[in-house]
């Protein structure tokens, strides 16, 4: 690790300035629980680190009629506790399956969105891959088990947040803060693929930061489900993960969204699927070929077959199981 | 003198008893290795090779060497380098993030040379050479044989053959490889994390040209080594070195990178097995092909045929070079590999026979103790009982395997017994506790020959100044620490009771002691032990006695039952129960004795489903070289243990660190098995592997 500057700003407008200022000579730090590891690695060698931890409206959790709104460096942990975020069960599985408690008690929801992928390629110092600017993906042609099934060219991660999916599901937004001003987009429009940009998983411009996360009072209306299939309970990534919101009436599905982790470098919003969901009864048929067309664009690399396997099978069972639960 | 009382007339050996070093260690207490810290101390780190084959050129350490805060440099280690992480140069500085920093300012040219990671690879002959200027990456066939394999096979009924496949395993203790290196003149102390610090001692006399009698190693606790910590290594030269030109104490503590990619491994193996029986189950012939890959190590044979009784059979095995690091001993070496192999095909074979699998190695083991075993362990797993439940998606299988290993004593242990004037006693050997409880089982076999309270008793270890005691692995600590100091507080006690004697004016045979109580033959009054120490008015007793005969023996029997459910829908194997019946004589410590089994367990439940040392075809690195990737179970992995110790305590000590570690990965891929009705032949047990497989089958049948 080498030297850097370290800032604890009070001001959130502070720091769109010093962001447009460094670019990627700097480098936001909240829980730390992804950031400080990279810099360990020697992924990330910033020269001024900012810590967000003391900017107040970056803490807090708030709640009108509208929406709930959970500021970006909320602490995981304090999340599930919260009533006004209980009102999205699916969203507070989602929170609790992510890493470990020590994990939780670190790491922010803002982090969470923002983290970097777990690709070992990227995340070690050792490979000059495509997305840290060198030539080309060790993936590809490499040791690939974890990697995506969808969406890949030309890097094939697979994006590691449990929460984005669920907040996708949810219809959620986030606020993004420049130098010039602030937006709110979708979280779901968050994520780019790389082909679009092979560098980031996100849009956020160079003097961008998240703020805070957006979640419409109405998609407490929804039932929602979280379902984490990881190779080790202890702490694991999801291997995948399917988020499932949508109302049942009688057996009949409608307003359905589901969103798989695990499977392609950003959440993937599984519209085929919904789509021969939506207005039909549930049955066990109609769920695996819900599945089936979604999986059918999928393009497993050569140790990753069974991922098309596995997200079918749990697609299956998320919406079975969201569908169970009272 | 004196063999073992039986367990029951035994306070301690024999008993539960907790650790007498617990509350130090889960206090904090209890220096590491890792803990050791001197004012002034340097810190120490490696260059180690970007490349898995390079001819070091040269190593240019001029800009490392004028940075502030750089003391000692150390460079060009080697000509070559094989594997990535091979030393190349070292430094110690002020810090460690500064000895990082001086690492990135030292200047190596490299002459990159054709490497190959892959073992069916590096047979072939068109192969790059893992090592420059040898002929060929392949060692000798090794070959044995007994009997007529092919009138063997001819007399079979049923044959089958089957190809398995084991990873490398990492040992990956919690405690890294690491030292401390402290000169005083031209003595040398240090602080090693190690299983042996004779060994370590003498190694390191050699490497540094120096007499034994001026290294001293102290290991007072250490985090778990597994077989990989028997030194020296390469980093314990070089940070004595960097010592000794800083002439301030040096620490280098290697870190979990290192640690995985240069410290040691269990080596790959690659086995090709063909079985013959009659219907009856009766055995005939057993052949087996393999290789396997230490890295740059060798030793991947295993022992075969393993266990069950084959009249006629051969076996062949060559050792296979790649450019990885080099394999070191790992619990039961070889021994994990050929229970694996052997006991899927034993279940392949039970099923083509329609035999029950216990039945087949009922018939075909001849070890009397096993006999017994396996039935206690069919009735703790509920063998008989066990139809294959089916909840929803989640199918149930039961598994066994079995093992064997010596764990004999060490003829050559010395222990040290002093009994001082205050009534207090200490007993010296020069033996490490790898984490087992070895401090405490001295202090117990002390505190039972004085008939003292183990609180009296101040176990003295982990320093190679004290009386030699072999290095802890091939679970020979025990069967070799606890003869010679029950002999030794035997000694000292009879030294004791002679000095009573003379004091009293009385014979040697006159005078009895029991219970902390001397007492005289015909005489009324009784001598304390407090008051008999006073008689050395000052002085004290220093007994000295090595192992013997009659204490311990030899040659343990083991076997492990494991129950599993396997979601078919994800590939997910949880293991639901582990059962483990084992031998090892008179268990010293019940206590940590249980929990020695456990830990085996938990590792094999690692390398039956997780662990994976995995290498980049094009790049010869380590994608996976930290414990998220590397993955070792948790406590959310972890079954129900049950531990059965089968009493054989006439046969006195036997050490049972290898034997848990091998039963268990057959037992688990038996049950996996069992219950998805579809053999993976590979380890780890993974969802991909299992989803792929039960995917497999159903196309068959389709
Ligand atoms: S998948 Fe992406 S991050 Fe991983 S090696 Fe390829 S380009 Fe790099």
């Amino acid at each position: 690790m080498k030297s850097f500057q370290y800032i604890f700003p009070k001001e959130l407008q502070a720091v769109p300035k010093l962001l447009a200022e460094y670019g990627e000579k700097c480098l936001l730090y909240a829980g730390g629980t992804d950031a400080l590891a990279r810099m360990k690695d020697g992924i990330n060698s910033p020269e001024l680190v900012i810590n967000l931890k003391k900017i107040k409206e970056l803490g807090v959790v708030k709640a009108n009629r509208k929406r709930v709104e959970i500021g970006a460096a909320v602490r995981l942990a304090d999340l599930p506790t919260d009533v006004r975020v209980r009102k999205f069960p699916g969203l507070i599985e989602a929170i609790e399956s992510v890493g470990t408690i020590q994990l939780r008690n670190m790491g922010t929801i803002g982090g969470n969105l923002n983290q970097r992928p777990r690709c070992w390629y990227f995340k070690s110092s050792r490979f000059p891959c495509l997305r840290k600017g060198g030539e080309s993906c060790f993936a590809i042609y490499g040791e690939n088990k974890y990697h995506c099934i969808l969406g890949g060219y030309p890097c094939y991660i697979v994006h590691p947040s449990d929460i984005a999916p669920m907040l996708i599901a949810l219809d959620a937004e986030v606020e993004i803060l420049g130098t010039k001003k602030s937006r709110w987009i979708k979280v779901e429009d968050f994520y780019v693929l790389p082909s679009q940009d092979p560098l980031h998983e996100t849009v956020l411009q160079r003097d961008e930061l998240v703020t805070r996360i957006l979640v419409p009072q109405k998609a407490g209306l929804l039932k929602s489900h979280y379902v984490k299939f990881r190779e080790r309970d202890s702490f694991d990534f999801a291997m995948v993960s399917v988020a499932v919101a949508g109302q049942l009436n009688d057996a009949v599905l409608t307003d359905m969204r589901i969103v798989l982790g695990g499977v392609a470098p950003k959440p993937w919003r599984a519209r085929k699927a919904e789509q021969v969901l939506e207005g039909q009864r549930m049955s066990e048929d109609l769920l695996l070929q819900a599945a089936t067309e979604e999986l059918a664009a999928a393009e497993p690399l050569e140790q990753n077959e069974y991922k098309v396997i596995l997200a079918r099978n749990l697609m299956k069972r998320a919406i079975q199981q969201w569908a169970d639960a009272r | 003198m004196a063999g073992w009382k039986s367990p029951e007339q035994m306070t301690y050996v024999g008993k539960e008893v907790t650790r007498v070093d617990g509350a130090e260690k889960v206090s904090g207490r209890a220096k590491y290795t890792h803990d050791v810290y001197f004012p002034r101390m340097l810190y120490a780190r490696i260059l180690r090779s970007p490349h898995p084959h390079a001819q070091v050129i040269s190593v240019d350490t001029t800009r490392a060497e004028a940075l502030t805060g750089v003391k000692a440099v150390l460079g060009k280690l080697r000509d070559e380098v094989n594997y990535v992480g091979d030393e190349v140069a070292a430094v110690a500085a002020v810090t460690e993030f500064k000895a990082a920093e001086a690492l990135s300012l030292i200047k190596v040219e490299y002459k990159v040379l054709p490497f190959v990671v892959r073992e069916s690879e590096a047979m072939r002959d068109s192969a790059a050479r893992v090592f420059s200027g040898r002929e060929k990456n392949v060692g000798d066939w090794e070959e044995e044989h007994e009997g007529d394999v092919e009138r063997g096979f001819a007399e079979a009924e049923v044959i089958i053959e089957r190809t398995f496949h084991m990873n490398v395993q990492v040992h990956t203790p919690f405690e890294t490889h690491g030292c401390v290196a402290k000169w005083e003149g031209d003595e040398l102390y240090m602080w090693d994390s190690t299983q042996g610090v004779h060994g370590t001692r003498s190694g390191l006399a050699q490497h540094l040209q120096m007499p034994e009698n001026k290294i001293h190693i102290y290991t007072h606790h250490m985090g778990g080594g597994f077989g990989s910590k028997f030194g020296p290594k390469s980093y314990n030269a070089v940070c004595a070195q960097l010592a000794r030109i800083a002439n301030v104490p040096v620490k280098l503590l290697l870190d979990r990178e290192e640690e995985l990619l240069a410290t040691g491994n269990r080596p790959s193996s690659f086995q090709t097995i063909k079985i013959g029986a009659r219907k009856d189950g009766t055995l005939t012939a057993f052949q087996l092909e393999s290789y396997g890959s230490g890295g740059v190590g060798g030793g991947a044979g295993v022992p075969a045929p393993y266990i069950y009784y084959f009249p006629n059979w051969s076996v062949r095995h060559r050792d296979v070079y790649i450019n990885a690091g080099a394999a070191a001993p790992m619990r039961a070496p070889g021994h994990p590999q050929a229970a694996f192999a052997m006991d899927s095909i034993m279940d392949e074979l039970a099923a083509a026979l329609g035999m029950d699998p216990l039945d087949l190695r009922l018939k075909n083991d001849r070890n009397s103790t096993r006999q017994q075993e396996y039935v206690i362990g069919a009735e703790k797993i509920g063998w008989t009982n066990r139809h294959k439940s089916r909840v929803g998606h989640k199918v149930r299988g039961f598994g066994m395997g079995a093992g064997q290993w010596g764990g004999g004593g060490e003829r050559s242990t010395k222990a040290m017994v002093n009994i001082y004037a205050d009534g207090s006693v200490d007993v010296r050997i020069g033996t490490q506790d790898i984490g087992v409880g070895t401090r405490t089982i001295v202090a117990a076999v002390a505190a039972e020959e004085l008939e003292l309270d183990l609180a009296d008793i101040k176990p003295k270890i982990g320093e190679s100044d004290f009386p030699w005691a072999p290095a802890s692995g091939g679970s020979v600590t025990a069967p070799s620490v606890t003869p010679a100091v029950k002999r030794a507080a035997e000694k000292a006690k009879n030294k004791l009771k002679s000095i009573v004697a003379e004091k009293m004016g009385v014979a040697e045979d006159a005078v009895s002691y029991a219970g902390k109580i001397f007492s005289i033959s015909g005489r009324a009054e009784n001598i304390s032990w407090q008051e008999a120490c006073r008689f050395l008015e000052g002085s004290s007793i220093s007994e000295l006695e090595t192992w013997g005969e009659g204490l311990s023996s030899w040659g343990t029997a083991g076997t492990q039952f494991a129950e599993v459910e396997v979601d078919i829908e994800t590939g997910r194997v949880r293991l639901v129960k582990m059962v483990a019946v084992q031998d090892c004589g008179l268990v010293v410590n019940t206590l940590t004795a249980r929990n020695q089994v456990n830990g085996a367990m938990i590792g094999e439940i690692g390398y039956a489903l997780y662990e994976n040392r995995l290498l980049d075809v094009e790049t010869g690195i380590m994608p996976n070289a930290d414990l998220e990737n590397y993955k070792i179970p948790g406590a959310l992995e972890m079954p129900d243990f049950d531990v059965t110790f089968f009493d054989q305590h006439e046969r006195g000590v036997i050490g049972l660190g290898e034997p848990p570690a091998i039963p268990g990965m057959g037992a688990i891929a038996n049950a996996v098995a069992d219950a998805i009705g579809v053999r993976i032949t590979e380890l780890p047990i993974t969802p991909d592997k299992v989803l792929m497989a039960i995917e497999k089958a159903k196309e068959g049948k389709a």
